[in-house]
């Protein structure tokens, strides 16, 4: 095997270069020949039947090009899965939430665009409509999708052991409620998208994404157009944490508008738009009941969790399902019983979010903490004895084939002197832990694998061909620095072509925290595959057998006797001479079982591998303000290996940011029935630089067996994991459960003086 | 509503531009210029990535009209090499993994030269201050300071 | 989001300025930062048919001292405040503030007026057209209701501005001039009450300058400041205290004010005549922040939640008069 010469290396990304000087375009950047601008007028009612739409003036206004409406779309309806088809993207009959997609009209510049709208008239029969999920489930609520009864959109049951039998037999029972409210991806980039069409019937997109063949596979299914001609290409992605994944109405509504025209289309969303009318996060009702072991060790789970799931399904299965996967992937959880309701209500549509779950996954690790001052023990040492370890299989099925949770808590703990604060800081400082294990991808079918291809040129130098999708994470300089490393190049000697539906084979995206491990793998293998073609031929010209052959810096060798050396170029040339061309295949299909599906069979290998992790948050509360200030921040992570510890490294960092000061004290949408009140980015409160904390990563290596060089995933487990850590420090320093997320100052100020009348 | 011709000195450049009073500085950069180098993020002055430096001062060119920089010099991250090479915060930024999604970096980038030019020195508070107008969704800002410092350092 | 039409006005003297101002009357506005108008007009809350803008204007933009005090022209920018050497030798609070308006950038951009005659905000107020032509017009923008206050009878839109508290609690007066004529008045003054129509300026008005009292001896100030972050985000509740003692210890003038509270910053008059004359002790500094808890009247329009802000109050008031009183 080759020496490590670049992976476990904080190397320079190779995307920085064009994007610290301006170069790097992002969507709204481009522009085409011939361009129109789109805009799309939205509904102003949650819920509504459209009567009748009259666009006839603002089709005749000067500089208009075209105007479509639901009756352009052919009521075709998109889902995620084929029992999801429930959204059509720009609908015919019927609004179901403010903001929704209703005329959509191309025009030669913006301002004649937005003048057009102001021209159509639709009418509205307005239908009573419902925003609160518990409120949709009850009888006689208003329906919002016919087929839907109670508005339940996706119910997730799963059941393990015998829970009841369980509980009984516990030595302590609790139950609680967490909640929260809406929240969201407030990506930099607004929601962008550029359409072209050509005679040819060639469908050309550029759009941020997370996942060019998600999108083009679902506009293929809507325009009933093959794949090949319908081409979603690279563009610079400005943050995605889960928010860029299914099809959007934008991309459908654009490439309408420029099929109708035959000429290119772009829409700039505002940041209004982006916030109300792509995706945002779920909110939840969480109800916990947990029995234990006088030991502390977990012996009953009952979780019921209700999630509003806005207008339509969207990724709804995996947004059900993932928390709870969360949970089993970190802890022995011998029976346990989960219910996943997500619910239809008359708002923006939820998607998947790095921060997905806090009241979730934040209630459950909290609660461990409830549980553990019950019984007397050390939070960190309750973790300890439940965390899941090498070899084992967690509740529904998954085998863990590395695991460096307990290694992460303890090593945590000590860097954050756990046994020296918790407890022990004087009133208003307080330190509390988080721990989890994050799936390492989603069973995704033939989505869930990836290709790629090398290819040399006859100046040494080679184009690596690879789904691989990059939203900031470093994902395009990951699959690069593992090639440059199993082929002794240099980085810069391996140009990159990436994330475009035509010119790249089929990869799951930046998506379910895959990309190092499912198309790292292939890129590894397409490496490993170049390299092996290259010293067979080296080997006649070197005289030796491949097996005695290395390379380094652009030669080719006899490791032995390294005087004995090749230009790689020169071997280039003998394999074209030869007819033997270098092209380096590979893929990777991680090991999971295919038949798992997230609603009718929960069981099963669910990721190929999972990554585990512990943070440890100090916090500060200002017990007369509520005001809490995080000051710490120590992150464990068992990320398999680290291929660019600096890449992982901001990986927790920003997860510090998204998940922790945002996530859990900061971020929230508030509503006026249907409306959002704070669609903007001085009201929704994204973190800034002045209230984040001091950070210190930990990265802990255990070596995956099946990951490239042993690596995982490195985005995922921090921001999921920050919730309860700040919930646990609160209670710390103040003795309060805060169980209503974001943890805001008038709600820890309320509980402060609940305390004292209680007391 | 009258256009008129105006000249901007942009990145040492004069360039004649058409405009219209309502057009602002970002929308004149990018559409009129192509220097699409400037982002922008909210168009409402909230989340700063549209920043250039006006006189050396970073200021939100969505809530500058084009009309009333004539006579500024104006600088946009496509402006910050000289010669082909890097402005020192480019390279620290680039250097320290400061970049992420890059869409908030030329304006993290123009803001913190700014800093260093009026402060050579700073300290961490100042750093953290000076880029606390400027949303970055990605790194948690931790290395965005470390390289700052570290530019700061090495100038 | 795109501006709306206008012809942009570039005088290039007062006198100029306030020629354009009479005979444009409410069809003009006037611009100097830019930051919160500019805004408003993509939102089309605004959409003026003229701009008259004062950058070019000579002489608004400065910082004197003299023997009545500091005097301060109205486009003198937030971040100059925060540099200038004089009012960190006489009145370091202006700068204090001032550093605390959003972040540096706009500091850069906004001027001292421009702070003070802030519009009055609400969330169903600073919105863009299309999410106000969901529920129709308020008070505010020339309907009937509230959409805050259900049944109220009038605008309750928030006066969120940090410079004014401050400017209030040190007796400062703002010269407001017009074609022919000129006043000076408390910034108190400068303020309606009233959500829909928060500034006691005509159309053709405009503020030049800002006279702030030379300090008295032994003067302290503060002022505090409830957000949820760091920076950007305009107060939730604000106040600043001046305080100044005597030898023996007495306090010999006290002003606090109050922002963020209500329709318009305001002087808690209560505290100055609890306070002056009086040994500044914990359970008189108590009282001043209930008088405080008392006089604001928060709704639930600016985010967070009004009774919390309201409480803050208390809280803010004891803080800012605590640092302001200094150590004994």
């Amino acid at each position: 095997m080759v020496e490590h010469r670049l992976v476990g290396q904080s190397v320079v990304r190779i995307d920085s270069l064009a994007k610290a000087t301006g170069e790097a375009r992002y969507t709204a950047d481009l522009t085409l020949p011939r361009m129109l601008h789109g805009k799309v007028l939205r509904s102003p009612h949650a819920h509504a039947r459209i009567l009748h739409i009259d666009a006839s003036k603002a089709e005749k206004l000067r500089g208009v090009r075209a105007v479509v409406t639901g009756k352009d779309a052919a009521g075709v309806k998109w889902g995620v899965f084929s029992y999801t088809r429930d959204h059509e993207l720009l609908p015919a009959s019927k609004v179901r939430y403010i903001g929704e997609d209703v005329v959509a009209v191309a025009a030669v510049d913006e301002e004649t665009a937005l003048e057009a709208l102001e021209l159509i008239e639709v009418e509205y029969e307005v239908l009573p409509a419902v925003f609160d999920p518990l409120e949709a489930m009850q009888e006689g609520a208003p329906l919002i999708h016919e087929h839907a009864e109670n508005n339940v959109n996706i119910h997730v049951p799963i059941e393990v052991g015998d829970v009841d039998r369980a509980f009984e037999e516990s030595y302590y029972v609790r139950e609680d409620r967490f909640v929260d409210t809406e929240y969201t991806y407030c990506q930099t980039e607004p929601y962008a998208v550029l359409a072209s069409y050509d005679g040819g019937g060639n469908l050309e997109i550029w759009t941020p994404n997370a996942s060019p063949h998600t999108k083009a596979k679902a506009l293929s299914n809507l325009l009933e157009k093959p794949l090949a001609k319908v081409k979603v290409r690279r563009v610079y992605t400005g943050g995605a944490f889960g928010g860029r994944s299914d099809i959007f109405p934008g991309e459908f509504i654009a490439a309408l508008l420029a099929m109708k025209t035959g000429r290119p289309v772009k829409m700039v969303y505002t940041r209004e738009e982006s916030f109300g009318s792509v995706r945002q996060a779920h909110s939840m009702v969480v109800d916990l009941k947990t029995g234990v072991t006088k030991d502390g060790r977990f012996l009953a789970n009952e979780i019921k969790v209700v999630l509003d799931g806005g207008a339509y399904s969207s990724t709804g299965p995996i947004a059900t399902s993932v928390p709870f996967l969360v949970w089993e992937e970190t802890y022995r959880l011998p029976n346990l019983r989960f219910n996943g309701y997500r619910v239809f209500t008359n708002k923006l549509v939820r998607g998947m979010y790095r921060c997905h779950g806090r009241s979730f996954l934040g209630g459950l690790g909290m609660q461990l903490d409830m549980i553990a001052e019950e019984l007397g023990l050390d939070p960190a040492e309750m973790r300890l004895r439940n965390a899941l370890k090498t070899g084992e299989t967690q509740a529904t099925g998954s085998r863990i084939i590395s695991c460096g949770l307990s290694e992460a808590i303890e090593r945590a703990a000590e860097k954050s002197a756990w046994q020296e604060k918790r407890g022990k800081l004087p009133y208003g400082k307080g330190i509390g832990m988080g721990a989890n294990g994050m799936m390492v991808g989603f069973p995704m079918g033939i989505r869930g694998g990836s290709a790629a291809m090398l290819k040399f040129n006859e100046d040494g130098g080679a184009t690596l061909i690879s789904g691989v999708v990059d939203n900031g994470q470093g994902n395009e300089s990951m699959v690069v620095q593992i090639a440059a490393d199993v082929l002794g190049m240099k980085m810069e000697g391996i140009n990159l072509v990436s994330a475009d539906s035509e010119l790249t084979p089929l990869d799951q995206g930046a998506y379910s925290q895959a990309a190092t491990f499912v198309s790292g793998n292939a890129a590894r293998a397409a490496a490993m595959d170049a390299r092996e073609q290259i010293l067979n031929i080296a080997s006649d010209m070197l005289d030796a057998t491949p097996r005695e052959l290395d390379m380094k810096d652009g030669q080719v060798f006899v490791t032995q006797r390294p005087e004995w050396n090749v230009w790689l170029g020169k071997v280039i040339r003998k394999a074209l001479l030869d007819n033997t061309p270098v092209v380096g295949r590979g893929s990777y299909m991680p090991k999971v079982d295919l038949r798992r599906e997230w609603v009718s069979n929960p069981r099963g290998q669910h990721a190929g591998t999972f990554s585990f992790g512990a943070v440890v948050a100090e916090v500060e509360v200002d017990t007369e303000t509520g005001q809490v200030k995080v000051t710490n921040v120590t992150g464990a992570h068992d990320c398999g290996v680290a291929i660019n510890p600096m890449a992982v490294e901001g990986q927790l960092e920003g997860s510090v940011a998204s998940g922790g000061v945002g996530a859990t004290l900061l971020e929230e949408h508030t509503w006026d029935g249907g409306q959002m009140l704070n669609a903007n980015m001085l009201e929704y409160k994204v973190p800034l630089s002045v209230d984040m904390p001091q950070i210190i990563p930990i990265i802990v290596e255990t070596v995956d067996p099946e990951g490239p060089y042993g690596a995982k995933e490195a985005g995922l487990w921090g921001s999921m994991n920050m919730f309860q850590a700040i919930g646990n420090a609160v209670y710390d320093a103040v003795g309060v459960w805060i169980k209503e997320f974001p943890i805001t100052p008038d709600k820890v100020l309320k509980a402060l003086e609940e305390k004292d009348q209680g007391s | 509503m009258e256009r008129r011709l105006i000249r901007l000195r942009v990145n040492g450049e004069e360039h004649d531009v058409v405009v219209s009073p309502n057009e602002t500085l970002v929308e004149v950069l990018r559409e009129r210029l192509e220097l699409t180098g400037t982002k922008m993020g909210c168009g409402e002055g909230a989340c700063g990535t549209c920043t250039v430096l006006l006189d050396g001062k970073p200021v939100r060119s969505c809530l500058t009209l084009a009309v009333e920089v004539q006579g500024k010099v104006i600088v946009t991250i496509e402006g910050l090499a000289e010669g082909g090479e890097l402005h020192p915060v480019q390279k620290a930024f680039i250097e320290h993994g400061a970049i992420q999604c890059g869409f908030c970096s030329p304006a993290m980038i123009l803001t913190s030269k700014a800093l260093l030019e009026e402060n050579p020195h700073p300290t961490e508070e100042e750093v953290r201050s000076a880029i606390s107008g400027q949303v970055c969704r990605c790194t948690g800002y931790a290395k965005i300071v470390e390289a700052i410092l570290a530019a700061a350092d090495s100038g | 989001m795109q501006l709306p039409s206008f012809e942009h006005l570039e005088p290039r003297s007062l006198d100029e300025a306030l020629e354009l101002l009479a005979e444009h009357g409410t069809q003009a506005k006037v611009i100097a930062g830019g930051t919160e108008l500019l805004v408003s007009m993509k939102q089309r809350l605004l959409s003026p048919a003229y701009l008259v803008n004062l950058k070019a204007v000579p002489d608004l933009d400065f910082i004197t001292e003299d023997a009545g005090g500091l005097r301060i022209g109205s486009l003198t920018r937030l971040s100059a405040l925060v540099r200038s050497t004089a009012v960190k030798e006489l009145c370091p609070v202006l700068g204090q503030t001032a550093s605390m308006v959003a972040a540096p950038p706009l500091q850069e951009m906004g001027t001292l007026s421009g702070n003070l005659c802030l519009n009055t905000r609400c969330f169903y107020y600073n919105q863009s057209s299309f999410w106000r032509q969901v529920r129709g017009s308020c008070y505010k923008t020339g309907g009937g209701l509230c959409h805050v206050v259900k049944g109220g009878n009038r605008c309750f839109s928030t006066y969120q501005g940090d410079m004014a508290p401050t400017l209030m609690a040190l007796g400062a007066t703002v010269k407001v001039v017009r074609k022919g004529s000129e006043r000076e008045i408390p910034v108190t003054e400068l303020y309606t009450g009233k959500g829909k129509r928060p500034l006691a300026l005509e159309p053709d008005e405009i503020v030049t300058e800002v006279r702030v009292p030379a300090p008295v001896a032994g003067a302290g100030a503060d002022y505090q400041k409830l957000r949820y972050r760091g920076a950007m985000d305009f107060p939730l509740a604000g106040v600043t205290a001046v305080l100044a003692r005597n030898g023996s210890g007495l306090c010999t003038r006290a002003g606090v004010a109050l922002t963020a509270v209500g329709t318009a910053p305001l002087v808690v008059e209560e505290a100055t005549s609890l306070l002056e004359g009086q040994q500044v002790t914990d359970d008189l500094v108590a009282q001043v922040a209930e008088a405080a808890y008392e006089a604001a009247r928060p709704v639930n329009n600016v985010g967070s939640d009004a009774a919390y802000r309201r409480k803050m109050v208390r809280v803010l008031t004891r803080r800012s008069i605590v640092n302001a009183w200094g150590e004994e």
